[in-house]
């Protein structure tokens, strides 16, 4: 036989290859699924192959015991030739070296043996067919999904890049119009009314602010943009930093700084580190209306790649149903008047960390402090 | 020397192969063909009932009788109805071939040794005027000058003739379309052992061939089971010898049955 048996006839219905060298075993299968697929007959491997070379075919169906290419080499050749098409062996003798060979190298959907019941065989193409559909189905969702994500990052990419260039071309004419206003407060002194002081405090309070927000943006961006310096980091030395930095943060709100000794070492960006727990350890004083507002800063391993600190403080806490959105960028739950700042610094905590391939969490109630706890991995993964 | 493990094991493997191969387009015709005269069956009273409604057939019962009609794909079914019965005939006209051939097996599973004369064993075997007819077959008994010693030899003549005879049936088969072509049969004694050697001018060593070589009841021709050559292996092999198959130099098949003339494998000769 070295043409297809046009058994059925509507195209759009799943092509199925019969390849038995008994002719009425080829004739059986077809009059069994003529209401349902289209059935293709080889009698051989090569007239096999040379009707998938011309046919869409969804599933053949190979017989272990052939002439010449035994089942277990043409499903292999198969595979190779048409990976989309779903392979199934069939025998009337399990031979398990045969087999072994179909599942290892033919990576075959499944095994019928001879004399078949026929609902096991439309069981088994059906299945086979819904296995190639979910199969194609999978693979044009990977394809999109991989589109979406490269055009995601290039967004993503140019979002970064403009977020920068904005912050940073905004800089330049806020410092102007913080010299000029505050020009004009010294320059005019008392010729200016009460109101047209107040004026010129608002512009000053508003280009503050503004010049504020700048700087955490660009923060952010740099966040993005500069490539981490790993290295071995003790977090005494880190500490040791946030301390000098915020002293006269502490001094001014007669507040304390309690870190724990003897902090573990591991591999981070030294400044970011410092950056992310300044963050942290001024929130816990800043949200803070006890009398000695204080931070407390301890480590425990977690387990031998990992690391927790906690910073502890005294502060005003968090609700719970704000606990989640606090990370995000410029949320706030204060007004300004309130407690001045941006919203941007735990976004930038939450980077910091993501990028160090670690976590972050608060446990908070209202009126009770907050323990930000941020588990790092000891050694860094790109 | 009785059959090995892997040997019975290919045996009956080859043996539920072949059924079951007999057996697919018998089980798989019936059931479709069941399904088939299920689905008429209800056409038939669907049909009826329309019918027999006050007023008729209507349009609408015509419509739906015609899509029910095309749900059973009828069309396909008509041409090959005779093919699928013929099949369906043929699967159990094998599957019965194969349980026939099957059934003597059990006295190849063990040969009755005894010690015997070649040459009177040779005079008996049967010539080409009764059992192998229509085909000459010409022996070359063992000349003196080959024979070292006597001729006699340990083994089961019984098994030896049946192997003997089925490669010249086998080589009758082979020639048996070509005009002219003959099937020589010679025997030469040595020493230790002592060879038959059947030559056709058929088609030579042909794929089929090495498959019936390998796989008992592997034979791809309907009218043939597949079993002989399987069986003139296991006798070569009990008698401490082999069977080779060659392409001759003159053209055609070269059967050659080596056996030792002690029987290698018969620890105690009996007679």
């Amino acid at each position: 036989m070295s043409v297809a048996e046009p058994w059925g006839s509507i195209v759009e219905r799943a092509k199925v290859l019969i390849v038995d060298d008994e002719p009425a075993t080829r004739g059986a299968v077809a009059h069994a699924l003529r209401r349902r697929f289209d059935v293709l007959g080889a009698g051989d491997g090569d007239e096999a192959l040379a009707l998938l070379a011309a046919h869409e075919v969804a599933v053949v169906l190979c017989d272990q015991r052939l002439p010449g290419l035994s089942g277990e080499h043409l499903v292999t050749e198969i595979r190779q030739r048409h990976p989309d098409v779903v392979r199934l062996l069939v025998t009337g003798h399990y031979d398990d070296t045969a087999f072994a060979h179909a599942v290892n190298h033919g990576q075959i959907f499944g095994f019928l043996r001879k004399p078949w019941n026929e609902d096991e065989l439309e069981r088994t193409i059906d299945s086979a067919v819904a296995w190639r559909r979910l199969r194609q189905e999978n693979a044009r969702i990977g394809r999109e999904l991989e589109a979406s994500n490269e055009r995601l990052t290039r967004l993503n990419a140019e979002l970064r890049h403009f977020t920068h260039a904005v912050a940073h071309d905004l800089k330049e004419p806020l410092r102007t119009i913080q010299a000029f206003s505050q020009f004009l407060t010294d320059d005019l002194g008392d010729r200016v009314d009460e109101d047209g002081a107040q004026y010129l405090s608002g512009i000053g309070r508003c280009t503050g602010h503004l010049m504020l927000l700048v700087d955490d943006l660009l923060r952010l961006s740099e966040l993005e943009n500069v490539p981490m310096r790993i290295a071995e980091t003790p977090l005494d030395e880190v500490f040791a930093q946030v301390r000098s930095l915020l002293h006269s943060a502490v001094e001014d709100r007669g507040g304390a700084l309690r870190v724990a000794t003897s902090m573990p070492v591991l591999q981070g960006d030294s400044g970011r580190l410092v950056t992310l727990f300044q963050n942290l350890v001024a929130n816990g004083l800043k949200f803070n209306t006890a009398p000695i507002p204080t931070v407390e800063v301890t480590a425990c391993a977690i387990d031998s790649d990992c690391v927790e600190i906690a910073v502890r403080d005294n502060g005003i806490g968090i609700p719970a149903e704000h606990q989640t959105r606090i990370f995000n960028i410029f949320h706030r739950l204060h007004r300004r008047s309130e407690y001045p700042g941006t919203g941007a610094g735990l976004a930038i905590v939450r980077k910091i960390v993501e990028a160090h391939r670690g976590s972050v969490h608060v446990d908070s109630a209202e009126g009770e402090g907050a323990v930000f706890r941020v588990r790092l991995p000891l050694r860094h993964t790109a | 020397m009785s059959l090995t493990g892997p040997e019975l094991d290919a045996l009956l493997g080859g043996l539920v192969h072949a059924l079951a191969n007999a057996q697919t387009p018998l089980a798989t015709n019936l059931s479709s063909l069941r399904r088939d005269v299920a689905g008429l069956v209800a056409l038939v009273e669907a049909w009826t009932a329309a019918a027999q409604r006050p007023g008729g057939l209507t349009a609408a019962d015509l419509a739906a009788l015609q899509a029910q009609r095309e749900a059973l794909y009828l069309e396909p079914l008509g041409p090959t109805l005779d093919g699928l019965m013929s099949d369906m005939g043929e699967g159990l006209r094998r599957s019965q071939t194969l349980l026939r051939a099957a059934r003597p097996l059990g006295r190849w599973w063990a040969p009755a040794g005894i010690v015997f004369d070649l040459a009177e064993w040779w005079s008996r075997l049967p010539t080409a005027g009764a059992p192998w007819p229509g085909v000459e077959v010409s022996f070359s008994p063992p000349a003196e000058a080959s024979v070292v010693g006597e001729t006699r030899v340990f083994g089961d003549p019984a098994h030896l003739t049946e192997a003997v005879s089925q490669l010249v049936r086998n080589a009758q088969r082979a020639t048996a379309e070509r005009a002219g072509a003959g099937v020589q049969v010679a025997l030469t004694v040595e020493v230790d052992a002592w060879h038959v050697r059947v030559t056709d001018q058929g088609p030579g060593k042909t794929p089929a061939l090495i498959t019936a070589l390998a796989v008992p009841f592997g034979a791809a021709a309907a009218d043939r089971v597949g079993i002989g050559l399987t069986l003139v292996q296991w006798v070569a092999r009990t008698h401490g010898g082999c069977l080779t198959l060659n392409d001759a130099a003159t053209g055609g098949l070269e059967a050659c049955l080596s056996l030792s003339r002690g029987g290698a494998s018969w620890s105690e000769p009996r007679s």
